[in-house]
């Protein structure tokens, strides 16, 4: 399994220690290699703080979460880091690029961190951009991107080290219909040489892509046809 | 090299969250705090140099002393050392050499030639070991008995240029007197008369080969063993200057030639000196220290206030990949690039302030006194100084913004409106 999540819970401690119920509770899901997820689910119900547990962005309160095989609260903080940043894919609903940089900059980040070869990864760079058809705007900020161009440039940032998983929040949100297509059809390229997919959306066509769909009910999440 | 390549967010170019101008508007307090320690210390070691050997005449291996209770500098008036004394100051340990300092006993009179005009006057002769200016004399020039018929070699005190410069020339057409215009020039000498006194006499020819900042103002200077092998009388040793094997011995050597009844005026003056140009120093560092702490606390701010703006970008790179430790070199880089630049800024001010400040000084005072020395010269010490307070300061400063940085937890923050 790429990732196991075994009977989560999570809320903010502040709430917590108020005695608030959890926001998300005996939360349990497996993700094995060359699959891909979709995890749907009415606003607020907890789907982002799920890719964050996931991505070992926040801590369950309960409950554990295996990566690759390794408990991420038996690892310490620059172990999770450098996990998420050699092996995971990640995909922001906001896509949160740095607006000081170019396109090519934002794509490259995971880069400036890692320790890959630089010219390697530059070259995939501009691959992605060049099948996302993103080629001709990699030298300008990203402050003047589209939004659909914004999406782009954040999934050709997640695919940058080739990750074993991504976790897409909407990765298909800001884009028209050809495009969305364009970007399905990259992640699926990418569930076909053996990495997975965890997406949250409530796109129809990436739930058809998915092999494996969920939902969120009342906090649980629980399989759905 | 891949291990720092993260810094390389860092680097200053056009868009940068943290510009290239508001680096230099940053690191101009800085930059203070380096040009004043530096300005001020690259000046107080040159002028107390100045001050100790060119207008007290002191050096530091040197004491010099004498017995009489009314001095003017080494001349002494009144007092005699015996030669027991003298043999009782040999004997100190510290001392490498004693160089005794007398009047010549018999009346003199010195004839000379000066731009044409004749000159008559009677003077103070002075007598001279001459280990006391041996560094003093010209090259090419010796200082020693030449024995009987040869031109005996003269030390001219350097206030007696001074005088001459700023009174005698100031109030006549005869022109300025320097070092190298009177340098191998010669005069005769009438020992055993004077205008008060005549008598018979003895003409010798004297050759100038020095001008000296040790023999005080009284007269010029002779060889004391030529005085000796020409004097009727016994000189009369009215000072003694005292070489030191080790400089720092000053103190000890001091105390003990004061409990024989000898007295330093000079070196108490020079002392005197030392003590201002520390305290000088001292505050030559702590002001700018001071600049530099208050300057540093307004860093931290300034790179506090940067952190708060970019949560959503420190959030951003934690979440790619970037460790806390990362997070907190980014920032510590930051602190350091305005420590770089104001270290650069402040060491160039200060060089090109300094040597300015001090071509402009040295037109206002006589071209002898400074003998070519700058009255600017900062130790590398003080350069080095100033770096480390410049970069400790801003590690300090920095610290606490770099660590909260590294603290942000990436999902809170992007729950935050960007």
């Amino acid at each position: 399994m790429l990732l196991e999540v075994e009977s989560v819970a999570w809320g903010p401690a502040r709430s917590l220690k108020a005695g608030d119920p959890p926001i998300l509770q005996d939360l349990s899901l497996s993700v094995p290699g060359g699959r891909w997820v979709s995890v749907t689910g009415p606003s607020g119900t907890g789907k982002t703080t799920l890719l964050s547990l996931c991505a070992g962005l926040l801590q369950p309160s309960a409950g554990s979460v295996r990566l690759f095989g390794q408990t991420l609260s038996a690892l310490s903080d620059d172990e999770v880091s450098r996990l998420r940043g050699a092996s995971l894919g990640l995909v922001f609903q906001n896509y949160h690029l740095d607006d000081s940089r170019t396109a090519l900059e934002n794509i490259l980040l995971p880069a400036y961190f890692g320790r890959g070869n630089w010219h390697e990864l530059t070259s995939r760079a501009r691959a992605l951009a060049e099948r996302l058809a993103l080629a001709e705007h990699l030298e300008k900020p990203s402050s003047v991107l589209s939004g659909g161009q914004r999406q782009r440039v954040a999934i050709c940032r997640a695919l940058l080290n080739s990750p074993r998983l991504i976790l897409a929040d909407e990765p298909t949100g800001a884009l028209d219909l050809e495009t969305a297509a364009l970007v399905l059809q990259v992640l699926s390229e990418q569930v076909a040489g053996g990495g997975s997919v965890v997406s949250v959306t409530h796109d129809s066509a990436v739930l058809q892509r998915a092999d494996l769909r969920f939902a969120f009910q009342q906090g649980r999440l629980e399989e759905v046809s | 090299m891949s291990r720092w390549r993260f810094l390389a967010l860092e680097k200053p170019r056009v868009g940068s969250r943290f510009r290239i101008r508001d680096r230099i508007l940053c690191s101009l307090g800085l930059a203070l705090g380096v040009f004043f320690l530096i300005l001020s210390w690259g000046f107080i070691a040159p002028v107390e140099e100045l001050v100790r050997t060119k207008i007290l005449g002191t050096l530091p291996d040197r004491i010099q002393v004498a017995k009489s209770s009314v001095s003017l500098g080494p001349l002494a008036f009144g007092g005699q050392i015996d030669e027991a004394s003298i043999d009782q100051v040999r004997k100190i340990p510290e001392l490498e050499n004693v160089y005794r300092q007398a009047h010549y006993p018999d009346p003199c009179q010195l004839q000379a030639s000066y731009a044409g005009e004749g000159l008559v006057t009677d003077l103070v002769l002075e007598m001279v070991d001459p280990g006391q200016v041996v560094h003093e004399i010209a090259a090419g020039y010796k200082f020693e008995d030449p024995g009987p018929d040869r031109p005996i070699p003269v030390v001219v005190p350097r206030a007696i240029l001074d005088l001459v410069n700023s009174g005698i020339s100031v109030n006549t057409s005869l022109p300025q007197l320097t070092e190298k215009a009177i340098l191998g020039k010669g005069f005769d000498l009438y020992l055993g008369t004077s205008s008060f006194r005549p008598g018979p006499f003895t003409k010798v020819r004297c050759t100038i080969v020095g001008v000296s900042d040790q023999i005080g103002a009284g007269g010029p200077a002779i060889p004391y063993e030529a005085g000796k092998r020409l004097a009727k009388g016994e000189p009369i040793v009215h000072a003694l200057t005292l070489q030191l094997a080790d400089p720092a011995q000053t103190q000890v050597v001091s105390q003990k030639v004061d409990s024989m009844g000898l007295r330093a005026p000079r070196q108490e003056l020079a002392s005197r000196v030392t003590s201002v140009a520390a305290v000088l120093k001292l505050f030559g560092a702590l002001l700018p220290l001071a600049v530099l702490s208050v300057t540093s606390v307004a860093l931290g701010a300034v790179l506090e206030l940067q952190v708060s703006k970019e949560r959503q970008i420190i959030a951003l790179y934690r979440a790619v990949g970037a460790t806390r430790g990362q997070i907190t070199q980014i920032y510590l880089a930051r602190a350091f690039s305005v420590a770089l630049i104001s270290i650069i800024v402040g060491l160039g001010a200060a060089l090109l302030g300094g040597h300015a400040l001090a071509y402009y000084l040295q037109q206002k005072i006589p071209s002898d006194l400074l003998q070519g020395q700058s009255l600017f010269d900062p130790p590398l010490f003080s350069i080095v100084l100033a770096s480390v307070f410049c970069m400790l300061l801003t590690a300090v400063a920095g610290w606490y913004p770099a660590r909260s940085a590294a603290r942000l937890e990436p999902a809170q923050v992007f729950r935050e409106p960007a």
